[in-house]
């Protein structure tokens, strides 16, 4: 079965470049709790070219870290149900099995966690946790695995490689840590990273610093991502389409420089009047989006939206708006009454 | 250089043990063995985290100080020499035998001097000798100490053995069936005191129903080999068991929530096995708590250890107190006590050296 | 083996405040097959029922109509008879119903358990909220004191206790403190005496921990700064908090009790006359191949009772859990 599993992969890695490496169809994901069943992620749908990079953009507990999850296939196996289709590299990964997933995971796809504080293992050494992978899915001696190991170090920019190699992720402050969990989902090449909200945790001044290095190394080894984030500023220069989400669901999706030129939705329109910008006198008050996220549970009928719209109006309570495609190539929005033109609201950079 | 440091506390402990170990199966004089072995704990100790094990040593004063004066104190307004010489002789002895007796050990000197004389005694030590069969009492110790400590070592490993692997499967199934058979007979077993299970285990495995298994007296290592573990198995099984599940209730929960930290997803997310996530990931940081009640536990175990002792007639630390207790030796008792308090203060220091060895987030702490 | 049980709740029941996201980790938080919820099964139920089944005992055994005394001989030989419908346990080597001196052990066996306990729980607790409250070099002394004590086996101590101060049969004094007392008396209220000492350490450190905790809270923190005097908000703000934490410890330190009482009473040290489910253990030890009903029935009634008290006090601290994590 193994062996099967090796052509498998052997197989992928030749599919012809035209095909996308990721594309997602109307994936659902339900946690079955005792309050009754939580859709956290509701008919998603969307397509990732290889080496392009996906923003995922949305207010906290709209249900990003369990998108990316359930492509991955890392939620738990009990009280989840998950429907729809996830094509990896043309081949259906949703109900692969957690051993026939392993051989996917860290050598297909690999994922940088929120917070490098606690996602290292604190009693192993960082160099051990950097070559766990390439031992695992490449078939190298200690002595390669190692060297490979300081040269991802180096890659990531951490000074004295060898020396880092031999320490514990508390020696490491939490910029260096990021660097090596980034380090350790590189290991084996991935062609798919996962980055979910890979700064959030990290002080402002750093925060750059690992997107930009996040965006050399996947320009450099031609990989595609997925970029988590609550904060449009951070996606802006640095995604080729963002996907905005709420309550679940897909509510805006656009190659970015559309999206920023022509934004529909008055969700897309409250976050980026959410984000500090430089133009603005230091003390004008930032927008914060009123109100709740919407209950998982019990759905409203119309548009989840709609409690917090400024814009609602009767037929948004009564019939959910569908994610439709607009006239520009490759925007699509779900909303019945589109801010007309943002036109205004210029490309904000970060 | 911090790394070396490190290497010098592990060296030490396993030095200890090896030491321990060795003079057990060569039949080394106890007493020399436990001196080599505390020489080596506190030299690694002392390396690995500097004047703190000194501090720690100087706590020891003050504990053997109180342990001793304690039963000194027993022994001197509790009970009259009269008394202890009538119940050493029998009802029957003449005054002028009780005069002796009093005469030969000192009895009738002052509370200070007598102890004054057993403490520099103890210092070199001397522990003083037996009213009752004078003789040494550092040799009864000497001879007793290392049975116990075979007992409690089998104890031990037959408390981790089972411990380990059911904690870290129930938490690896935690709230599944599996989960829920583990931790209810965990508390079943937790909930049978030691000496019943002895005695059920003597029922069941002794001549009573299946026989498979001796209820004989103690046999040395170096008589018999296999007499000597087929004798060993009951006590320590009614020692271990026990342990066993209070060990795995402990790793159970700590390794749930390990289970829950995101490491475990990191490594998950690597392509790691479930076995290999549970052994080398969420293991080790899931040790500390059982560490600890593991050092803790051990005075307690040696409460265990003679009960178990006395059942199955093993001459250990046990059966000494017990007998001492019993027929009012006290100086007997003192010493094994004394002896007790240190070992536990020693097998604090040998713990201390395991975290460090364990959560390298410590040893930044210290140094 | 007694402080292995008494530790335990000291140790890793750290209330677990969880991230929603943080369960898609491990998935049983929200499990519904029930094994460890909160709700009070069935289990729960027989665990109380039987306590107060024993707390009867303890308080009416005499009373029980159709119950045999302790001494009363149903046969007039040693002839253990084995278990039958009218004697459930069968009798033992002097004719006596081994199912009703089970009922009537229940009393010292449980009696100086709880007694012991409460008594543990003052010295333990006094020591242990002074020591966290006033901190520096109170609690220095304190927690050395604590440590002394924890480096003797509690076992010996208890045994050395009860060894000298109530002899089997041997001296003639019936004095304990002020008050004349028959020797059995005096036995029984040293063993209360010695597992309270016992008892006193482990709680100790449970309640200095747990002072430590709380003397941080805002509240306290309040209290101190509007010059609040210190004794009232030990007893006001402090031991409110401090003490449902120690309720399952608390039931804990019962079942080890009761547990180091049957092990004192089946060394025979202390009084050996009284009818405890330890001595009749002992009593039936020496013909276990032949007859094995005889520590059949009391080591029955104590598995039972401290089986449903370890089970009571780990219920009791997944609701102390449940409701530190609401606040
Ligand atoms: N295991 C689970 N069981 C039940 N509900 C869950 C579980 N995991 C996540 N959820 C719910 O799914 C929703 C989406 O959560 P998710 O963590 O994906 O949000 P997020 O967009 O990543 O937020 P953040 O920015 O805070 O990370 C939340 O309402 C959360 O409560
Ligand atoms: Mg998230």
């Amino acid at each position: 079965m193994t062996g099967s599993m090796a052509d498998d992969v052997c197989r992928l890695t030749k599919t012809p470049a035209e095909e996308p490496l990721l594309s997602v169809e109307n994936l659902r994901t339900q946690f079955f709790t005792p309050r009754g069943a939580v859709t956290a992620v509701d008919g998603v749908s969307f397509t990732l070219e290889r080496g392009k990079t996906l923003g995922v953009v949305g207010e906290s507990g709209s249900g990003k870290t369990v998108l990316s999850r359930s492509i991955m296939n890392l939620l738990p196996s009990r009280n989840v149900k998950r429907t729809g289709s996830v094509r990896f590299d043309d081949r259906e990964i949703l109900n692969l099995s957690d051993s026939e997933m392993r051989h996917v995971w860290g050598k297909e796809m690999a994922m940088v966690f929120q917070d490098p504080m606690t996602s290292l293992n604190p009693v192993m050494k960082v160099g051990k946790q950097i070559i766990e992978s390439l031992r695992l899915h490449l078939d190298v001696s200690k002595k390669e695995a190692r060297s490979t190991g300081v040269e991802l170090l180096r890659s990531v920019n951490i000074p004295e490689p060898e020396k880092r190699f031999e320490e514990y992720p508390h020696q490491l402050s939490g910029g260096m840590r990021q660097r090596v969990m980034i380090a350790v989902a590189l290991a084996c090449g991935p062609r798919l990273l996962f980055a979910d909200e890979p700064t959030t945790a990290l002080d402002v001044t750093v925060q750059a610093q690992i997107l930009n290095l996040l965006q050399d190394q996947q320009i450099e080894r031609h990989m595609a991502m997925i970029l988590v984030t609550h904060d449009l500023g951070v996606v802006a220069g640095r995604a080729d389409e963002i996907a905005v989400m709420y309550g679940g669901r897909l509510v805006e999706k656009a190659p970015t420089a559309t999206l920023f030129r022509d934004m529909k939705h008055p969700y897309t329109e409250a976050l980026l009047q959410s984000i500090p910008r430089i133009e603005n006198p230091s003390h004008t008050r930032l927008k914060v989006i009123g109100g709740r996220p919407p209950d998982l549970v019990n759905q409203p009928k119309g548009c989840a939206f709609a409690a917090r719209c400024p814009r609602v109006q009767p037929r948004c309570l009564e019939e959910r708006p569908e994610l439709e495609p607009s006239l520009a190539a490759g925007h699509s929005f779900a909303c019945h009454f589109p801010v007309e033109s943002a036109g205004s609201l210029s490309e904000s950079s970060n | 250089m911090n790394q070396r440091r490190e290497q010098a506390g592990a060296i030490g402990a396993l030095a200890a043990v090896a030491v321990l170990l060795l003079s057990w199966l060569l039949g080394v004089n106890g007493i020399i063995a436990f001196t080599l072995a505390f020489a080596a704990i506190v030299i690694g100790s002392a390396i690995t985290s500097g004047t703190y094990v000194f501090k720690r040593l100087a706590a020891l004063i003050p504990t053997l100080f109180l342990v001793t004066i304690f039963v000194f104190f027993l022994q001197t307004q509790r009970v009259s020499s009269q008394d202890v010489a009538i119940r050493v002789l029998g009802p029957g002895a003449t005054p002028e035998a009780v005069e002796q007796f009093i005469d030969r050990n000192d009895l009738a000197e002052p509370f200070f001097s007598r102890y004054l004389d057993w403490v520099s005694g103890a210092l070199v030590g001397d522990l003083g000798t037996s009213f009752i069969n004078n003789t040494s009492v550092t040799d009864q110790v000497a001879q007793a100490l290392p049975i116990s400590l075979q007992l409690m070592l089998y104890s031990q490993l037959i408390a981790i053995a089972v411990s380990v692997p059911a904690g870290v499967y129930a938490a690896y199934r935690a709230n599944q069936r599996a989960d829920g058979v583990i931790s209810t007979s965990a508390l079943g077993l937790l909930s049978v005191p030691n000496f019943v299970l002895a005695l059920f285990l003597v029922y069941v495995l002794g001549p009573g129903w299946l026989d498979v298994l001796p209820a004989t007296r103690y046999t040395y290592w170096g008589e018999d080999v296999w007499g000597h573990i087929k004798q060993m198995i009951m006590p320590s099984l009614a020692l271990g068991l026990g342990l066993s599940a209070a060990y795995m209730r402990l790793l159970r929960a700590d390794m749930v929530v390990t289970l829950q930290e995101s490491f475990i997803t990191t490594a998950k997310a690597k392509g790691v096995s479930p076995r290999k996530v549970l052994w080398s990931h969420a293991l080790r940081p899931s040790l500390f708590t059982l560490l600890t009640v593991f050092a803790v536990n051990s005075a307690g175990l040696i409460g265990g250890a003679l009960i178990v002792e006395i059942i199955f007639i093993i001459p250990g630390m046990g059966n000494l107190i017990g007998t001492a207790i019993v027929g009012f030796d006290f100086l007997v008792l003192q010493g094994a006590v004394v002896v007790l308090a240190v070992g536990f203060v020693l097998l604090n220091f040998l713990v201390d050296l395991l975290y460090t060895a364990l959560d390298p987030r410590i040893r930044n702490v210290r140094s | 083996m007694s402080a292995v049980e008494m530790s335990e709740s000291g140790g890793p029941m750290v209330p677990q405040v969880v991230d929603p996201i943080e369960l898609i980790d491990d998935g049983n938080a929200s499990s519904n097959d029930g094994y460890q919820g909160n709700q009070k099964g069935f289990f729960f139920w027989a665990a109380i029922a039987w306590l107060i089944f024993i707390v009867i005992c303890v308080l009416a055994a005499d009373w029980i109509p159709g119950l045999p005394g302790p001494e009363e001989r149903i046969a007039d030989r040693d002839i253990r008879e084995g278990p039958s419908a009218a004697h459930w346990f069968g009798l033992n080597n002097r004719g006596h119903d081994v199912f009703a001196r089970s009922i009537h052990g229940a009393r010292i066996s449980m009696g100086v358990a709880l007694v012991a306990t409460i008594g543990g729980i003052v010295i333990g607790g006094t020591i242990g909220v002074l020591a966290g409250f006033y901190r520096r070099g109170i609690d220095a002394t304190l927690t050395a004191l604590i440590n002394i004590m924890l480096a003797v086996p509690g076992l010996v101590l208890a045994l050395t206790l009860v060894g000298f101060f109530a002899p089997s049969g041997g001296f003639e004094d019936q004095r304990f403190l002020f008050f004349d007392v028959a020797p059995t008396t005096n036995a029984t209220i040293w063993a209360t005496i010695a597992l309270s000492i016992l008892a006193a350490p482990s709680i100790a450190r449970v309640a200095r921990a747990q002072t430590l905790v709380w003397s941080d809270r805002e509240f306290v923190l309040a209290s101190r700064t509007i010059g609040t005097r210190n004794m009232r908000i030990i007893f006001r703000d402090l031991l409110p908090n401090v003490l449902p934490a120690m309720v399952s410890f608390a039931l804990i330190g019962i079942a080890v009790l009761v547990v180091v009482q049957a092990t004192l009473a089946f060394f025979g040290v202390g009084d050996v006359t009284a009818t405890t489910w330890g001595g009749d253990i002992n009593i039936g030890r020496d013909r276990l191949d032949s007859e094995p009903h005889m520590v059949l029935g009391p080591s029955l009634f104590m598995f039972l009772t401290v089986l449903s008290l370890n089970y009571l006090a780990d219920k009791f601290t997944q609701f102390n859990s449940v409701r530190e994590a609401g606040v």
